[in-house]
């Protein structure tokens, strides 16, 4: 119990404004994100940078959903599996992050440490024409859409996006994102 | 044809489309946990009201949308290219993209879309808080 309590201090002092772990879904995404509007006006952020950090947020969000190996399998007619993921927003002075962490395919994390490395290069203009050329792309062309998802948080982002992969079996990883708003 | 008309939901777009009207409205959010299947409807009626339409023909489109996901940004541009054919067999497309003018993000969004089109008219309306 105690814990807790040193649990709550130490984000408020980290400047966490947003703390979930747990199976996410899309009732969930919309939940928090209108809650981080609201929490990010009454901090008097502006129109501009509000709307980046829920575009970043809205993309993370649901990349765990369409990416998460499922840990925990509920009844075979409920869906295939819990989408477990973890998400912090804080506030770093001026700037607001967004952490997101979740288990994917090991396969997977391969792709996305690369188009992650491949987009830390490019600068706002060629980010631009990637997001347009990948757009005209087939949805299977684009690997599920989550090659047009990066971009975008690529181009909300006032850094570039940085990943951090450790190993957890043979077949998966967890995978962690940070983007700063 | 029948006009189609989908209520706005959080994560969903406002549908208006009136063809007595000629007049397409679409306002609000797009965000759903599935873009594909809400655009789906959407696109079948688009294609289908503009393949009616002869040359000479005039509609106006008004769009105000706040914020839009990834996905549904590739589900537009497919409505978008569908009005753009239209419009390059001489149907007249005006296309009012509306956004508050401090969302830059919209903002951008709309001027990206108005490149991709050829003949299509495509103006951007800045508005500003009711007062």
């Amino acid at each position: 119990m105690e814990y807790l309590h040193k649990f709550y201090m130490d984000m408020k002092r980290d400047g966490i404004i947003f703390c979930f772990n747990g199976p996410t879904s899309q009732s969930i995404i919309e939940s928090i994100g209108t809650a981080l509007r609201k929490k990010m006006e009454v901090d008097n952020a502006g129109r501009g940078t509000i709307q980046r950090v829920f575009s970043i947020f809205i993309e993370l969000m649901q990349n765990i959903i369409n990416y998460t190996e499922p840990d925990i399998f509920g009844p075979e007619d409920e869906g295939p599996g819990f989408k477990h993921g973890i998400v912090i927003v804080g506030r770093d002075e001026d700037k607001f992050y967004i952490i997101s962490g979740n288990r994917i395919h090991q396969s997977e994390s391969e792709k996305v440490l690369e188009s992650i490395k491949a987009l830390q290069q490019m600068n706002r203009q060629e980010l631009k024409e990637h997001y347009q050329r990948m757009r005209r792309l087939e949805p299977e062309e684009q690997s599920k859409g989550a090659g047009l998802g990066l971009i975008e948080m690529f181009r909300r982002a006032s850094e570039p996006l940085e990943c951090h992969i450790s190993p957890l079996d043979a077949e998966t990883a967890f995978l962690s994102i940070k983007a700063t708003g | 044809m029948k006009p189609l008309i989908i209520q706005q939901t959080n994560s969903t777009l406002h549908v208006d489309f009136n063809p007595l009207a000629a007049l397409l409205t679409l306002r609000g959010e797009s965000y759903p946990e599935n873009a594909i299947r809400f655009f789906e409807p959407v696109l079948s009626w688009l294609r289908e009201y503009f393949s009616n339409l002869s040359s000479g023909a005039s509609v106006k489109v008004d769009m105000d949308i706040v914020y839009f996901n990834s996905s549904s940004s590739k589900a537009l541009m497919n409505c978008f290219d569908v009005m753009d054919e239209a419009a390059g067999r001489g149907i007249e497309v005006n296309i009012c993209w509306r956004h508050h003018v401090e969302n830059e993000v919209a903002k951008e969004c709309g001027e990206e879309f108005a490149e991709e089109l050829k003949t299509a008219i495509f103006i951007m309306a800045p508005y500003k808080d009711a007062e």
